[in-house]
């Protein structure tokens, strides 16, 4: 058994996050999380402002490259440490 | 000098395209883009979307169909799994160049290429070959990479809802063998029919929303209607003419007539509040001891009036009754008693309209550790969760309470635990928060509650599933076998609720919420409602916009769920 590099290693956790069907799951509870704290409706609010602060049609790449630094920081801690503990457990599962 | 902001975009009818009555008159983004035109005049790339959604959407649905990607041979064979082609499995979509599974997926719709976007390789592949239209695997949108964006489709979003249906049609058969399924077929009017829908209608703004007058303590009234009217199985049958009070036989203090008329009523398009002045006089004709102007407990009027409105249907029936209310509310809650000495398990069913929860705090609670009563709330349910698996819950009978028919014992020490054996279309919720009994107080506490909810583990069908799953695993490490190779369901470290998976028709969405403000017999009810994706808050004539998040932070009194997906009646 060849010792495995680094990146592979990765992709192989990325590979099993997927097929196992565990990235879904960790994707609806971050969901529901998330909703729960008034984040997604926050976060649509400002999308909405900053869409009609504009005069010039945005697409869906601009969009998301001028909204994401707001998403990333305000969500709660509470649930970036829960997600972190799942996915921790996760990796020690696989490996 | 910036120019006015363009208006915001039209809210589409439905999801599911109707037959397009009005003409053209959608915005040209409905159209795709110029590019997307011109390829579509090959066919080829409608069928390739088409394969693609399909695969996707099947691949979504891996778990629940048992289509698993391809274990390596490896780790097959150290789980003795039979890695043969008997067990079909399905390619995980990932980056042809890089090979990862992550960030964000594209398939070309005009050759066999699948790339990454964060590693640009799908737009180097769109560059070198001059392909210019691919899917995002994960909700099958078109992407231009000359317009640099999202476009959508008619032609293309009819295939995908297509899919979507099918999908959900195969998922179904295989969650739950067995049950029948019509095939949904969609109506499109014949020529005739459609010329005569667009010369005899008008579309009207604001439809299904209107304020309710107040005509003194009425509230309690008024909260409920609004249900009524955003039911949606109650909307279509009044809708759709099913009770016209043009036809009705009965007329006077008729129920469904009146719940025609107050169809009728909202959606006139007339803004201004509504006086239900005929549906509160039939009711009281109907049922005396509602009559008077004192306030009355919603959930009180809410079975009375469904009890009305079911008597006067043509064809009502004591059992097995298809009107519309039944057809609306009507589940079977099953109680089976085991008795503890033969395990002998007696079983019966009631029908149930809705499902009242107990919010006092458990018996147990009480008797153990010293808590300050009234201001920790620990003992007590917290959540619609919580108050399901206590409803739910196997309760001990008092020793007098059972007699065994096989064991004959009398006195017999038994169990007694309730599941939903058959679930209604539209399941009603109340929370107990008014105690009539001594020393009348309400119980104020939030009771959690989500958006979505699945009742699966709470059916008499899962419960079963789960029963017999156990014994087959206790049955199993008792011959001694290998350990049992992970099942389809992620089960790992999670709750037990994952030892079932979830039928797709025990999956709810909320659509009304009642709440209600100050003291049990004085105060104010007031409700939300989802109309059109959005919720609005009911407060009698005032109509106001809400957010998700303020309907599901409030205290609720009654809770109103429609299943997500509906099974048909045979």
């Amino acid at each position: 058994m060849s010792s495995l590099t680094n990146d592979q290693l990765r992709a192989n956790l990325h590979r099993e996050l997927v097929e196992s069907g565990k990235r879904d799951q960790l994707l609806e509870l971050l969901r529901a999380r998330l909703f729960e704290s008034g984040w997604r409706d926050d976060l649509k609010k400002h999308t909405k402002d900053t869409i009609y602060a504009r005069d010039t049609p945005v697409s869906v790449d601009e969009l998301i490259k001028e909204v994401s630094p707001h998403a990333r920081a305000t969500i709660p801690d509470k649930i970036k440490a829960e997600l972190l503990t799942q996915i921790s457990a996760f990796v020690e599962e696989t490996l | 000098m910036a120019t006015a902001p363009s208006s915001p975009p039209l809210i589409p009818t439905s999801k599911l395209l109707t037959q397009d009555f009005s003409g053209d008159h959608s915005p040209a983004a409905a159209h795709g883009c110029p590019h997307l035109k011109q390829m579509k005049k090959s066919s080829e790339i409608l069928t390739n979307y088409q394969v693609l959604a399909r695969y996707c959407l099947h691949y979504k649905s891996r778990h629940a169909l048992g289509i698993l990607p391809p274990r390596d041979r490896k780790r097959a064979k150290l789980e003795k799994q039979d890695s043969s082609s008997s067990t079909k499995s399905l390619p995980t979509p990932s980056c042809l160049t890089c090979d990862t599974t992550l960030g964000r997926i594209h398939a070309c719709l005009q050759c066999v290429y699948v790339g990454c976007w964060k590693g640009e390789h799908v737009q180097n592949h769109c560059a070198t070959t001059g392909h210019v239209i691919s899917m995002e695997i994960n909700r099958c949108t078109l992407y231009c990479s000359t317009c640099k964006d999202f476009v959508y489709d008619r032609d293309f979003e009819n295939i995908y809802n297509g899919e979507l249906l099918r999908n959900a049609e195969i998922v179904s058969m295989v969650q739950e063998p067995g049950l029948k399924r019509a095939h949904f077929i969609r109506w499109n009017a014949p020529n005739k029919e459609a010329a005569l829908i667009r010369a005899g209608t008008r579309l009207k703004p604001c439809q299904g929303l209107r304020g309710l007058r107040n005509m003194g303590s009425t509230c309690f009234m008024n909260v409920i209607l609004q249900c009524f009217i955003h039911n949606p199985l109650l909307r279509g049958y009044f809708l759709s003419d099913q009770h016209s009070s043009k036809r009705c036989e009965i007329k006077t203090e008729c129920m469904g007539c009146e719940m025609d008329q107050l169809f009728t009523q909202f959606y006139s398009g007339v803004k201004s509040p509504y006086g239900p002045c005929s549906f509160l006089h039939t009711m009281w004709m109907s049922s005396s001891d509602l009559a008077g102007y004192a306030q009355q407990d919603a959930h009180e009027f809410f079975i009375s009036a469904l009890n009305q409105i079911h008597a006067k249907s043509p064809g009502a029936k004591l059992h097995h009754c298809g009107c519309i209310i039944h057809k609306t509310f009507a589940g079977v809650l099953q109680s089976d008693v085991t008795c503890l000495n033969c395990a002998n398990v007696t079983s019966a069913n009631d029908p149930i309209l809705d499902i009242s929860l107990d919010l006092r705090p458990t018996k147990r609670s009480k008797s153990g550790v010293n808590k300050i009563r009234g201001t920790h709330d620990n003992d007590g349910p917290n959540s619609l969760a919580d108050c399901l698996d206590r409803y739910t819950h196997p309760e001990k009978l008092g020793t007098n309470e059972y007699n065994c028919s096989k064991c004959g014992k009398t006195g017999q020490e038994a169990t007694k635990q309730l599941s939903m054996k058959v679930l209604p279309p539209v399941l009603s919720f109340q929370l107990k928060r008014f105690e009539h009994s001594m020393g009348a107080s309400k119980i104020e506490t939030k009771i959690k509650f989500p958006a979505q909810l699945d009742m699966t583990q709470y059916t008499t069908a899962a419960r079963k599933l789960k029963k017999s799953k156990l014994a087959k695993m206790n049955g199993a490490s008792e011959n001694g076998s290998p350990s049992t190779p992970s099942s389809s369901s992620s089960s790992s470290s999670s709750s037990t609720n994952s030892s079932v998976e979830i039928i797709p028709t025990c999956v709810y969405n909320l659509f009304a919420v009642i709440n209600h403000q100050g003291k049990m017999d004085t105060g104010h009810y007031t409700a939300f409602a989802r109309h059109r994706g959005e919720w609005f808050s009911l407060d009698d004539h005032k109509v106001t916009l809400a957010s998700q998040k303020e309907v599901l932070n409030s205290n609720a009194y009654m809770l109103f769920y429609v299943k997500q997906n509906l099974d048909y009646d045979f």
